[in-house]
């Protein structure tokens, strides 16, 4: 079994569950990073760029604004404990997080049937890869909140603590890189 | 040679040596936001080392306080 999983390291001051989602953040990090640092050379260089509230559909995105803030809120709710049980919190946010990608998909299926595909223009290509890597991250939390739940019984109350508090961590830096999305792709 | 004139004997692919222009201009937006990045993990990782560091020394045997680090983030002593 790896060693501090539950309990913190002396020398380090945090488990090695929430050091092993600070490092994957910072690799997270790097790679919407490097996203962004390709969408600011396409836009600052395009001749023309289209504003992202005429193509798309501004209320759409504000809404799963809504959904993902609130689904990040109830596993933070889970994180500091409250009167329902985390597992239950866990999967109330895993509803809305599904919600959030089923709405993504019906954005989706629109704007192809207004032939906007990401071969149209660069500002299409971008947001269908800003946007569709978002989607996949979303994709993996609510997978990992559903394991969180379902391996709960078997690993502890203390573990799931350590989980839940990783998960956090990680719904945090979804919601930070969706807000930078929505300014840059669907406000802007 | 090489050293004293670099920037006559490499020209730069990206703008082909047009310093002013669209392209150009992109390329710098794109090397500011991944330096703003960049700069922005290592500092976390910065921050990461320093803590190990004082923490580290405040768990040295003989060091005053060591017994309480753990309820203590601040270093203790160094």
């Amino acid at each position: 079994m790896i060693p501090y999983t539950v309990e913190r390291r002396a020398d380090t001051g945090v488990t090695n569950v929430t050091m092993g989602v600070w490092l994957f953040l910072a690799s997270e990090a790097m790679l919407f990073g490097a996203l962004f640092s390709a969408y600011a050379l396409l836009r600052v260089s395009a001749v023309a760029w289209p504003h992202g509230r005429d193509v798309l559909s501004v209320d759409t995105g504000l809404i799963n604004t809504v959904v993902l803030l609130a689904s990040t809120f109830l596993v933070w709710r889970a994180r500091v404990g409250d009167s329902r049980s985390p597992a239950r919190r866990l999967v109330e946010s895993s509803v809305l997080a599904v919600l959030f990608v089923a709405l993504k998909g019906r954005e989706y299926e629109g704007e192809l049937a207004r032939g906007l595909a990401p071969a149209t223009s660069t500002f299409l290509a971008m947001y269908f890869t800003l946007t569709g890597l978002h989607a996949l991250h979303v994709m993996g939390g609510t997978i990992a909140n559903l394991w969180a739940v379902l391996d709960a019984r078997r690993v502890g109350s203390a573990m799931t603590a350590g989980r839940v508090h990783a998960l956090s961590l990680y719904w945090a830096f979804v919601d930070v890189v969706w807000l930078v999305i929505l300014a840059l792709v669907y406000l802007s | 040679m090489v050293i004293g004139a670099t920037t006559h004997l490499l020209a730069c692919p990206i703008c082909f040596q047009v310093e002013e222009g669209p392209v150009t201009a992109g390329v710098r937006a794109a090397v500011v936001v991944l330096i703003g990045v960049t700069v922005g993990v290592l500092a976390g990782f910065g921050v990461f080392v320093a803590r190990f560091v004082a923490r580290s020394n405040a768990l040295r045997p003989g060091c005053e306080g060591a017994e309480t680090v753990e309820k203590r983030p601040v270093p203790l002593c160094r």
